[in-house]
């Protein structure tokens, strides 16, 4: 399946191997099937609440399994392979060395994660993706938590020597006629999540342990009855997943970087702000987890704090969007689908972004907390910028992969469904939580304006469906029957398209 | 030099996947996925079914703690089953009851001891849905620190499991297992014992009773998920009145109907407002047999349920 020099290798060669650009299938083809999955959980969560009472899901209990096992799948299965995925892809090419500096550690990187995703596919845990105590300690059934836990950890590590491999890789097997300002933003991007999952992702694998001694009943750090606190839990949780939120969006930032100056056909508008905007939400990142964690009691000064440093995202992350504005501007634009996949991930990440300051505003977090607001505002997030992001560099990187290009009018239709499908859904959320619907409820009261709302909501998830459809056809079809690329320049840009036999600066 | 170089490139030919190799690889992750499935299957209610072990270690290594330091006392007692509601109970998740489930000798009387700083009850019933729920015992309000009357059983038989909760907090739950009678217990012929039951359904039935039925509305009824209409669910014969006691400092109503949303909503009944310590009189009398719902006006979570004979 991939790009190959000389003769098609048996498909085990490809599964064992250590070469970049294999695992990054590896990596890419995992994340997209478990996206898939996580997808068919999604629209029957969306069927469930397409009326009040029951429709599909007989119990809560299964219910809150379903969106615990939908929710892990997402973010660590879908957002954060992927990422890894066209990281292995692009980076050694892009820093110009022959692969990643170890090998067998990347390749140990990936076939942890099948492993871990395993144990949360067989096991089904009701914890919801957070896992708080006290519930998660003191009565979430095990096997399933037990699974939950130890398959998060094994992902955690996971995470942990990719990013090493990837800071290693770019920082050390750069080569030496290629300065670090002259690196793709990509690289940077890459460089900046795989620094904050080395500084974030121990807390959360710690307080894994911490949770799991817990429920054995040998420890009580979150154990109200043992003396524990079950807000530390909280703190731990969010010193990872708040800057973790930024590992899923930035890359699909870099992603951005990489098509918009290609398919505008004009220059960065500002390279050195894209890279001080990288530095200023890896640093900023951890100046933001409690903002998760308004309503939990604490004192206003803290409260104050985490919101200024929940608002100092902002300016980094309009410096992005500025750049990219700034360059599409007075350029000449070729709407081919990557693009347009990135700039509808750009209207809806505004919006998104938009919905956050209100969230973070700490008077008004109050009203928005545990309810559909915030799932609507996080789900904007992921399906809005990212996923949007994350299909379009899909089509723009199928040509090196498979060698074929894809049906330019599928994936058009494909983003219009997407787009429209995404936005009914999640707007229409936000709305719902203001209107009071809680999250994690399978049912809901029957008044006039929730049924309406969520069921504009599920109209929206059967869109995004069809979507999806059409998508997996036609990377399948393009994949196996599509018309060959032209490999220097398959979009017709008049740009240089990557190749990955080209390692060397200046050639 | 560089136009050579790419020259050179091109001539490589580009190997294309082919239909055959994306096949394969489908395939793969087909299989995969189906063996997946195949162990998943089977076995998707067994992964859900084990409590943490934390809660194992819980229930007993505090109940042979303490039975050492409260067997002198037991004696004292005799045909009493005495259990705790550990302090902390209320905060939802930890342990409550214990120990849990209780083993009660045929006959033997309960005392719940509350050590915990706010109070609880113990009401037999899975939770405030239940409509079996304070049947069969009732110990109403326990103060934080005190103990309840002693409850009596009636009508049970060796072998039962009786689930009962906290109507506070109705996430306590815990379970009472009928033993076979205790050695020296008193005997199963208690029957004038009190079952602390004065507010169960049963209690309302009669009518003819002096005074009538009574409806409290309990103090803090107005907070959500507090405990509200006592006894919540209420029979009484057809034409009696019903004395309304609003005990709360709140004003409150008694109002027909499953909520404010509810079209038939005051049709049948509704005794308007009644302040904070005061009470009123709602007639039956225009009133046919049947059950209703109920709810309070002013705050909509507080319902409760009316049964007319």
């Amino acid at each position: 399946m991939v790009l190959e020099v000389r003769k098609p290798r048996p498909l085990w060669e490809i599964l064992f191997s250590t070469h970049h650009t294999d695992i990054g299938l590896l990596y890419i083809i995992f994340s997209l099937t478990l996206f898939f999955m996580g997808g068919v959980l999604a629209i029957g969560i969306r069927t469930e609440l397409f009326l009040p009472g029951v429709q599909l899901i007989e119990d809560s209990n299964t219910f809150h399994r379903i969106f615990t096992v939908h929710g892990t799948t997402m973010l660590f299965l879908w957002v954060i392979p992927f990422g890894s995925g066209i990281g292995n892809y692009l980076i050694p090419i892009m820093v110009r060395y022959k692969d990643m500096a170890w090998p067998k550690l990347n390749a140990v990187a990936f076939w942890m994660i099948p492993v871990g995703a395993a144990l949360v596919w067989l096991g089904w845990a009701d914890t919801s993706w957070t896992a708080y105590p006290p519930y998660s300690i003191l009565r979430a059934p095990g096997p399933a938590a037990e699974m939950w836990i130890f398959g998060l950890k094994i992902l955690g590590i996971s995470s942990i020597l990719g990013a090493i491999n990837f800071v290693v890789t770019i920082l050390r097997m750069k080569h030496p006629d290629l300065p670090l300002m002259k690196m793709p933003l990509l690289s940077w991007s890459i460089l900046s999540t795989s620094l904050i999952i080395l500084m974030s992702m121990p807390t959360f694998a710690a307080a894994l342990i911490m949770l799991y001694t817990d429920r054995l009943g040998v420890s009580g750090f979150f154990n109200p009855a043992m003396g524990g606190d079950p807000i530390a839990y909280q703190h731990l949780f969010w010193f990872t997943f708040h800057p973790e939120v930024y590992v899923f969006l930035i890359p699909a930032v870099g992603m951005i970087y990489e098509i918009i100056p290609k398919f505008s056909r004009k220059p960065i508008f500002s390279y050195t702000s894209g890279v001080t905007a990288f530095i200023l939400l890896t640093i900023v990142s951890f100046a933001s987890w409690a903002h998760h964690m308004f309503a939990t009691g604490m004192s206003f000064t803290e409260k104050t704090v985490f919101m200024i440093g929940t608002l100092a995202a902002v300016p980094a992350s309009a410096m992005h969007i500025f750049n990219w504005i700034a360059t599409m501007w007075g350029g000449r634009i070729r709407f081919r689908a990557p693009i347009a996949f990135v700039v509808g991930g750009i209207i809806l990440f505004f919006l998104a972004g938009a919905g956050g300051i209100v969230n973070s505003a700490m008077p008004l977090d109050f009203l928005t907390h545990d309810s559909y607001w915030v799932v609507g505002h996080m789900h904007l997030f992921l399906m809005g910028l990212i996923t949007h992001a994350f299909i379009g560099f899909i089509y723009y990187l199928l040509p090196m992969i498979t060698g074929r290009m894809y049906n330019e009018k599928a994936a058009m239709v494909q983003f219009w469904l997407l787009f429209i499908g995404t936005s009914l859904i999640f707007i229409t959320q936000h709305l719902l939580g203001l209107y009071g619907m809680p999250r994690r409820v399978a049912d809901y009261v029957p008044v006039e304006p929730l049924i309406i709302m969520n069921q504009i909501s599920t109209v929206g998830a059967y869109i995004v469906l069809a979507s999806m459809g059409i998508f997996l056809v036609n990377l399948i079809r393009s994949a196996g029957w599509g018309k060959p690329a032209k490999m220097e320049d398959p979009f017709e840009i008049g740009e240089k398209y990557y190749d990955y036999r080209r390692r060397e600066p200046h050639h | 030099m560089s136009s050579d170089d790419s020259h050179g490139h091109d001539k490589e030919p580009i190997i294309l996947t082919s239909p055959r190799r994306l096949g394969k690889g489908m395939v793969m992750i087909a299989i995969t996925l189906a063996i997946g499935a195949a162990i998943l299957i089977p076995l998707f209610d067994e992964m859900f079914e084990i409590p943490p072990p934390v809660t194992q270690i819980r229930t007993e290594s505090p109940a042979a703690e303490e039975g050492e330091g409260e067997q002198g006392a037991a004696p004292a007692e005799e045909g009493t089953t005495r259990i705790t509601i550990l302090a902390g109970a209320a905060v939802q998740g930890s342990p409550d009851y214990d120990p849990d489930p209780g083993q009660v000798p045929a006959g033997n009387s309960i005392v719940w001891d509350n050590q915990d700083t706010v109070p609880h009850t113990a009401t037999s019933g899975t939770g405030p849905q239940d409509p079996n729920s304070a049947q069969l015992f009732d110990t109403s309000i326990v103060n934080g620190g005190e103990e309840s009357t002693a409850v009596q059983l009636q009508g049970v038989s060796e072998g039962q499991t009786i689930p009962y909760y906290c109507i506070v907090h109705p996430y306590m739950t815990g379970e009472l297992t009928i033993s076979a009678a205790g050695q020296g217990a008193a005997g199963g012929g208690g029957g004038s014992a009190q079952s602390g039951n004065t507010t169960g359904a049963a209690g309302g039935g009669g009518g003819g009773a002096a005074g009538g039925p009574t409806l409290t509305i309990l103090e803090g009824s107005s907070i959500q998920g507090s405990p509200d209409y006592d006894p919540d669910e209420l029979t009484v014969a057809a034409g009696a009145d019903v004395t309304v006691m609003n005990q709360d400092t709140l004003p409150h109503t008694v109002t027909s109907g499953t909520g404010p949303q509810d079209p038939n909503s005051g049709q049948t009944f509704d005794t308007s407002l009644i302040n904070g310590g005061e009470s009123a009189t709602l007639s039956l009398a225009q009133v046919a047999a049947g059950p209703y719902d109920y709810h309070c006006m002013v705050h909509p979570y507080m319902t409760g349920k009316l049964t007319v004979q």
